[in-house]
């Protein structure tokens, strides 16, 4: 989550400045919206737990030690206010949540309903149903360990200081998420993914 | 899980495509933030940064820690001793030796009253100021030849492991109590100062009452009413 010198914005922050806030967040909501949707799995959630992100970058600013990289430290927000962000939901209300992510899909389907080329649309709609159901087979911190890794691409230390848990631990939550990725996906040979991510 | 097929799934999940909420989406982002912000008071919530506080001062001087892991050692260790000797079996460490049996520990605290009581008398007696024949020595010589005698049926009887501190304390008894069956105060006086001074000297009326004490107290209740 960006590496540039936010040194400065951050001591306006601390000092209460509010325009260095709005620029903090506009700087990475995008970043931070994209992790809580991976880690969510739907767009409400992800705005929801965004939010709850930078409020509490906002209240906990003045603990943030100089030096310190943001990016690493918005990881471990994120982790965190996700972690919040499902215990608070009900069971039946994150049922609804995957009836909404067919509704955040559905420009996608529009779309390929109106495609030139059909089958490669449908295809793709396909495929990344078939992804966000094996994203959705593993347990929560498989699920964080895979999205840091693979998503965010970070190494195993970053990983586990933004999970709050030891290498270990990271290394056996990628495998068995990997496994049970594997075995959602299986039979998916043959199909053209494209190497399309928003950004 | 072998690694071809570890990354075919990885490639395969990489493609996962987040939908663009769309432009609308975030332009509108800050002003839902601050909204939710606003109304929930958090910009008036910013939790300070914490004080910073002197080092604390070390409560313990700068000492080698093998020093203070090896006193601390040390005083376990003769913790565990003192501990020992006061639970440990009886006669084990340090504990008294053998009673006698209670009848005959009943004999031996009668006899112990009855010299210390005829030592009293002389012990507090003042040949300065006191008339000698004013001890009645009939009485007491009487006594003190009685005492002599059960002396030495008590010591055969004390035969025992347990009895020799009663035999030793009877033995010194009989000496005192023969000059005192054998005192004539009117033809010397000085006799009655040589007999207290023997009891003095050797801590008589101390031992007997140590000896009282370590007595079962069934014996001395029933033989001398104490």
């Amino acid at each position: 989550m960006g590496d540039i010198d936010e040194s400065d914005l951050i001591e306006r922050l601390k000092a209460g400045d509010r325009a260095a806030f709005r620029e903090l967040v506009e700087n990475h909501k995008k970043t931070v919206y994209r992790l809580a949707f991976d880690l969510t799995g739907n767009h409400l959630d992800a705005e929801d737990v965004s939010q709850d992100v930078f409020i509490r970058v906002f209240r906990h600013i003045q603990t943030f030690r100089e030096g310190a990289r943001l990016g690493s430290w918005l990881y471990r927000i994120t982790v965190n206010a996700s972690r919040d962000h499902h215990r608070r939901k009900p069971r039946e209300a994150r049922a609804a949540s995957s009836v909404s992510l067919s509704a955040d899909r559905a420009p996608d389907l529009e779309t390929a309903a109106w495609s030139d080329q059909p089958e490669k649309s449908g295809d793709a709609v396909l495929l990344q149903a078939r992804i966000d159901r094996a994203l959705a087979a593993v347990s929560k911190q498989e699920r964080e360990a895979f999205v840091l890794r693979h998503y965010e691409e970070l190494d195993l230390k970053s990983i586990a200081e933004a999970m709050d848990v030891s290498v270990g631990s990271v290394k056996s939550y990628l495998f068995r998420g990997i496994r049970k990725v594997r075995k959602e996906l299986a039979g998916m040979r043959g199909l053209a993914p494209s190497e399309v991510r928003y950004e | 899980m072998s690694k071809p097929k570890k990354a075919e799934a990885i490639k395969i999940m990489k493609t996962r495509h987040i939908p663009d909420p769309g432009q609308a989406f975030w332009d509108g982002y800050w002003n839902r933030l601050e909204s939710r912000m606003n109304a929930e008071g958090a910009f008036e919530t910013m939790i300070p940064a914490p004080a910073v506080s002197p080092a604390p001062r070390r409560a313990v001087p700068l000492v080698p820690r093998w020093a203070l892991a090896s006193a601390a050692g040390v005083a376990l260790l003769l913790v565990g001793i003192q501990i020992g000797r006061w639970t440990g079996p009886a006669g084990r460490v340090s504990g008294p030796s053998p009673q006698p049996n209670a009848a005959l520990a009943g004999e031996v605290a009668d006899y112990l009253t009855r010299s210390k009581v005829i030592l009293l008398s002389l012990a507090n007696f003042d040949p300065g100021t006191e008339d000698p024949r004013a001890l009645s020595p009939a009485v007491q010589q009487q006594v003190s030849r009685e005492l002599v005698d059960r002396g030495r049926k008590l010591d055969a009887l004390l035969a025992g492991p347990g009895g020799k501190r009663y035999r030793n304390l009877i033995a010194e008894l009989k000496t005192i109590l023969v000059q005192i069956a054998n005192l004539d105060p009117e033809e010397n006086a000085q006799a009655v100062e040589i007999v207290r001074d023997g009891v003095k000297v050797r801590d008589i009326l101390f031992k007997i009452s140590i000896s009282l004490m370590s007595l079962p107290d069934s014996g001395k209740s029933s033989r001398t009413g104490l």
